[in-house]
């Protein structure tokens, strides 16, 4: 090792940024990185350089703290880092910041909000603090991407994949700290203009002294903004060098020795178009649609069409409608054959994760051969096995999981699904994204071989090398067919300026699409209003003062357990026990609470803690929340039945003073109302309470970010408990009395509440205003009908068509989403 | 664990055997407290689990198609089915036939509602089966109010309590039933295709799984086993009342969970359900021995629930751990 450094000191004079050295991580019986040593200068843009699987995203996990490594040293500017107290929060203390492949954004927060719980050190002030936040990601987004349209106010979810992974980029910029940004796939999904603005930012501040590790498929743009290349394969080191004494050839002659069968990395043959086969066809004439303008072409068995064009400009939205109405009969589209789609996002909607390869690869032959075909043992193996073996996927046997395998073979058992279903027409969305070339070539080879047989390949790609390989190219902009090329050659300059053409026409649409979206929570009040309103045009009274608190009085409780239930499916989990908690507080109020105030408070105090301990719980064993607020909810109703075999018990004075006495304008409960309300919201929306939405949304990447989740998840459960525990005593006051099981309705119905008030059962998407709103709709429902006088047979039915009403509402409006 | 035919049948089976265990461990504790252990004490938990167990496996369905799906409407339609099969026989042994007959029209139109809410309507099936099941209760009013549904016809009575040589007749078609199922799951497309669909659904459908289809079937399979169970469940009682299918609300989850099917979708375990409704009968059983009132009873049976989870999760969370390092191997592009 001493060589090593004296070399490294050698070669310069100035202490480099950071030196790793002998790095050494295995994953039984992988070793993914091996004596890994390497050393940045400040100012230095270094590009990582290796096939799939070569090792690159786990040595900069390992220099980011992410994973620990099992052996090796670490220095950063000059001084040694202690590796077995290594961690994200350490690295980022450091200077080090990464931007992931994966993006670490969270969907329900707004651009700023994301900047902020990723900043959080650097926004100090208590009340300002939105307003510096925003100030802040506005100034990134300028500097990186100069002329963005990015509204910093809007909803993440709101954007466009580009520009969520332009805030992503720029937001991992806006650190004042940083010396070090490691930057993994950055332009996977960023258009050509970004992608140029964001070299451009590299170069200039590496010239400033900002250093940079890039990793990218890409080689030009490495060969544009790298000054040093470092290859890896198979978790070693492979060659490293200044960018002036390589080129793209060398690189990929690099990566790609001595990995697969070795033919695999030669010059693919020369391609001899295959004879159409006019039996297998897709032919669009005039063929229109809200994204799509006047298709028009005809594609054959033997050809391999490639779509290109601009990136949403259609073309994923023409595979899609061939895959979906192939089977239909649609005016202006006609489909002859077979078709089998090749989905590109291999985790989002490629493999199924607990199924062994064999599984993954039979499923389309299996749906295809009616339900009630009986898969034996036999037809299993007679259909999996020729292509397993053909396409030599990388395992530990066609048992293995599918998700033991690195990505390119993943990939290799989807095109295997649609080969095994012996599908005429293979729609591939951009299948070759994130997967090495030697295994390129092998799928381009087999690409190949099937138009070769008479099958129709319809390939949509993002990179444009990938074209060189279709016979036939259909370039898309804004929807329309504006260009279509026969025969091997590929006019790049010409389908860039077609793509490019009327571009600007483009940007305005965008303009016209940022139109008003409601808040969620509008549907929740329209039907609030409206049922109230009827209700009140049958009895004028309700229109009173005495007749809100007469509702007031028959909805607080379940406002309440709505309120707790909204933090808890925030978080993406659903509390079963809501209820019968509600219950058990009732019941412990009316009881120990009023006969010994003291062993009361002790008694409600641990009950309340009893919130924060599932949370701790579901947290720490990784269990599922929806089955441990159930099983909690056996207890909370056991130990009020223990207390009081029937309903009874008297509720303290004070607590019924407190909160629910008449004044001279409105009973106290009211007041209390609309304070909880208001708290929750306050809550919700201070600093903390955006943290605790963002792990609502994308768990990891806020753990990522330094925030504990243990924190979290104890903090967002006591706030539901806090609420659930003012339902039980709003109940007691009310009451003034108890009953343990009389309040175990209100769990479902606050499930209910939260869902018709806008919110979703996962991502983080819930609003406490639409819970209330949703909570009142379904208590003045029941008194509408009573108010109606309809015969109480009927009253539960129409309660739930009202209620699937509410929510059909919500899928006219288009938020059809699913919830 | 030294035999690894053992060891791969264990990790295959998860958690379901860790309640398998808690099964017999509970009947030995019964028997320590009881008159000395016996069959017969184990055959008739088992004899009142297997109603349990028939909305166990009904539920376990609706759950395995993923997406937090969970059939709310169970015991709405288990009353529905015990009021349609006592008031259409009236006592009489000839109706048994057109009143299942009609439990089971019931179940089909209950089931197609459901699954038409969650798949054109796009309503969370918690939302849209709780919404189902406010309707059926109306159904139940109105043949309560028009029916005499306290004559059981023997025959259905038979089918109910008979035992063959001390076996009830009801727990060999449960497991009759539960092989059934298993097969369906496991070997043919129907059972692929819902297993895929619970893993990810725009896979799925990107693969060709016929959705719409494979969706309605399992909640038409929900609701007619639910509806059948509660027939059987009011030939056991003598009768049907309002609100006899409630408790199957959470039991029925409770005994899949115990059992080792996902609730997040994509796995089920026919054999762990029987073994999860068993296994809540006799905490049951060895509570009321132990002379615990019904309070305590519910106390103990939260949290074994929690206890069974929470040891099934130490497993699981050991194979996650592996299955997430590797990930990121993989990942490591």
């Amino acid at each position: 090792m001493s060589r090593t450094v004296e070399e490294a000191k050698k070669q310069t004079s100035q202490t480099p940024l950071i030196q790793a050295w002998h790095f050494r991580k295995v994953y039984f019986p992988t070793v993914a990185v091996n004596d890994i040593s390497i050393s940045i200068e400040k100012g230095d843009i270094l590009a990582l350089v290796g096939a799939n699987g070569a090792g690159k995203s786990t040595l900069t996990k390992a220099l980011s703290g992410v994973i620990s490594c099992d052996e090796g040293e670490l220095f950063f500017d000059g001084n040694p880092v202690d590796l077995s107290a290594y961690s994200p929060a350490v690295a980022r203390r450091l200077g080090i910041r990464v931007v992931h492949q994966e993006l670490s954004l969270c969907k329900n927060l707004t651009v700023y909000e994301n900047f902020y719980i990723e900043q959080s050190q650097s926004i100090k002030g208590g009340i300002g603090w939105r307003k510096k936040a925003q100030q802040m990601a506005r100034e990134a987004l300028d500097t990186v991407f100069p002329g963005n349209t990015i509204d910093v106010t809007a909803s993440l979810d709101k954007l466009s994949i580009a520009q969520q992974q332009m805030v992503e980029i720029a937001r991992a910029t806006s650190d004042k700290n940083m010396k070090l940004l490691i930057l993994d796939e950055p332009t996977s999904s960023l258009p050509a203009e970004q992608t140029i603005q964001l070299q451009n930012y590299l170069i200039q501040t590496g010239k400033e002294g900002m250093t940079y590790i890039y990793i990218s498929h890409r080689l030009n743009e490495i060969m544009t903004i790298a000054n040093k290349v470092y290859v890896m394969q198979n978790g070693c080191e492979k060659w490293k060098g200044q960018i002036t004494q390589t080129n793209e050839e060398h690189m990929v002659k690099l990566m790609g020795e001595g990995i697969g069968s070795g033919d695999e990395t030669t010059e693919l043959q020369e391609f001899e178009h295959p004879p159409l086969n006019k039996e297998v066809s897709v032919a669009c004439d005039g063929y229109t649609t809200r994204t799509l303008k006047n298709v028009k072409f005809q594609a054959y068995g033997g050809q391999i069409l490639g779509l290109t064009g601009l990136e949403g400009n259609g073309q994923l939205d023409l595979l899609q409608d061939i895959f979906q109405k192939a089977k239909k009969k649609v005016s202006g589209m006609q489909v002859n054959g077979a078709v089998a789609y090749v989905a590109g996002d291999r985790k989002k909607e490629g493999i199924f994760p607990l199924w062994s390869i064999e599984d993954n690869q039979v499923i389309t032959k299996a749906a295809k051969s009616g339900m009630l075909k009986y898969l034996s043992r036999e037809w299993l193996e007679s259909s999996v096995d020729y292509w397993y073996d053909k396409l030599h996927i990388k395992s530990d046997g066609k048992d293995a999981l599918i998700t033991s395998l690195s990505g390119g073979n993943q990939q290799k058992v989807l095109i295997a699904r649609a080969l095994v279903a012996d599908a005429d027409i293979i729609l591939l969305d951009d299948p070759t994204r994130g997967v090495d070339q030697p295994t390129k070539n092998a799928l381009y080879e087999l690409f190949r071989e099937a138009a070769t047989e008479g099958k129709l390949i319809i390939w949509r790609t993002s990179d444009d090398a990938e074209l060189e390989f279709c016979t036939n190219l259909l370039v898309l902009n804004h929807g329309e067919v504006v260009g279509s090329f026969a025969g091997g050659h590929v006019d790049h300059e010409k389908i860039m300026s077609l793509a490019f053409e009327n571009h600007e026409t483009k940007a305005e649409k965008e303009e016209e699409h940022k139109r008003f979206h409601p808040p969620l929570f509008t549907f929740a009040l329209i039907a609030m209003v409206v049922i109230y309103a009827i209700c009140a045009l049958r009895s004028p009274l309700l229109l009173s003062v005495y007749g809100v608190q007469l509702m007031v009085i028959g909805f607080a409780a379940l406002v309440l357990c709505a309120l707790s239930q909204t933090f808890i499916i925030g978080l993406s989990h659903v509390d079963l026990g809501v209820g019968n908690y509600c219950g058990l507080i009732n019941v412990l109020c009316c009881t120990i609470l009023f006969n010994n105030p003291f062993a009361g408070f002790l008694v409600l105090f641990l009950a309340l803690l009893m919130y924060p301990l599932m949370g701790y719980v579901i947290h720490k064993r990784n269990v599922p929340a929806i089955i441990v607020t159930l099983g909690a909810s056996f207890v909370w109703s056991g130990i009020s039945l223990s207390l009081q075999s029937m309903p009874g018990g008297t509720c303290p004075a004070w607590m019924r003073t407190i909160f629910y006495t008449s004044t001279p304008f409105l009973n106290t409960i009211c007041f209390w109302l609309i304070l909880f309300l208001a708290a929750a919201i306050m809550v919700y929306r201070s600093r903390y309470g955006t943290v605790l939405r963002g792990f609502g949304n994308n768990e990891h990447a806020m753990i990522n970010s330094g925030w504990s989740r243990a924190k979290a998840y104890m903090s967002i459960y006591l706030l539901a408990g806090i609420f659930a525990m003012l339902a039980g005593i709003c109940t007691s006051s009310i009451n003034n009395a108890s009953d343990g099981s009389a309040s175990s309705t209100y769990t479902m119905l606050s499930v209910a509440s939260v869902i018709i008030g806008g919110g979703y059962f996962s991502g983080g998407v819930v609003t406490h205003f639409g819970a209330v709103c949703g909570a009142v709709s379904l208590t003045m429902i029941s008194v509408l009908l009573g108010l109606l006088k309809v015969s109480t047979d009927y009253t539960a039915s129409i309660q739930g068509l009202v209620l699937i009403l509410i929510l059909s509402l919500r899928l006219i409006k288009g938020r059809g989403k699913e919830a | 664990m030294k035999n690894p035919k053992i060891k791969a049948f264990v990790e295959r089976n998860g958690s379901w055997l860790f309640a398998g265990v808690g099964c017999l461990m509970l009947w030995i504790l019964m028997g320590l407290f009881g008159n000395g252990i016996s069959l017969r004490s184990l055959i008739d938990n088992a004899y009142t689990a297997s109603f349990l167990a028939i909305a166990g496996m009904a539920q376990m369905l609706v759950v395995t198609t993923g997406r937090g799906a969970i059939d709310l409407s169970i015991p709405g339609m288990i009353t529905l089915g015990a009021y349609t099969c006592m008031g259409l026989c009236n006592g009489s042994n000839a109706m048994i036939l057109p009143a299942l007959f009609v439990v089971i029209l019931e179940g089909i139109i209950v089931g197609c509602l459901n699954s038409s809410m969650v798949i054109y309507l796009k309503i969370p099936a918690i939302i849209a089966t709780m919404a189902m099941n406010y309707m059926i209760v109306t159904g139940t009013m109105l043949i309560d109010h028009n029916f005499n549904v306290f004559t059981i016809p023997s025959a259905l009575k038979g089918v109910a309590t008979y035992r063959l040589l001390g076996v009830p007749v009801i727990v060999v078609l449960v497991i009759l039933l539960a092989a059934l199922i298993h097969f369906l799951l496991t070997s043919t497309a129907y059972g692929k295709s819902l297993l895929a669909m619970g893993q990810n659904q725009e896979a799925a459908r990107l693969a060709g799984v016929p959705i719409v289809r494979t969706e309605m079937i399992t909640y038409i399979a929900a609701s007619v086993l639910s509806g059948l169970a509660g027939a059987l469940i009011s030939a056991r009682v003598t009768g049907a009342y309002l609100g006899m299918g409630d408790n199957y609300q959470m039991e029925s989850i409770a005994c899949i969970v115990v059992g080792g099917t996902l609730m997040s979708g994509g796995r089920a375990n026919t054999a762990g359900t029987l073994v999860g409704s068993l296994f809540l009968y006799l905490i049951i059983s060895c509570m009321q021995l132990m002379g615990a009132n019904a309070g305590i009873q519910s106390v103990v049976k939260g949290s074994l629930i929690i206890i069974v989870l929470l040891i099934g999760a130490s497993e699981n969370n050991k194979k996650r751990e592996q299955k997430y390092r590797k990930t990121i191997v993989e990942s490591g592009t």
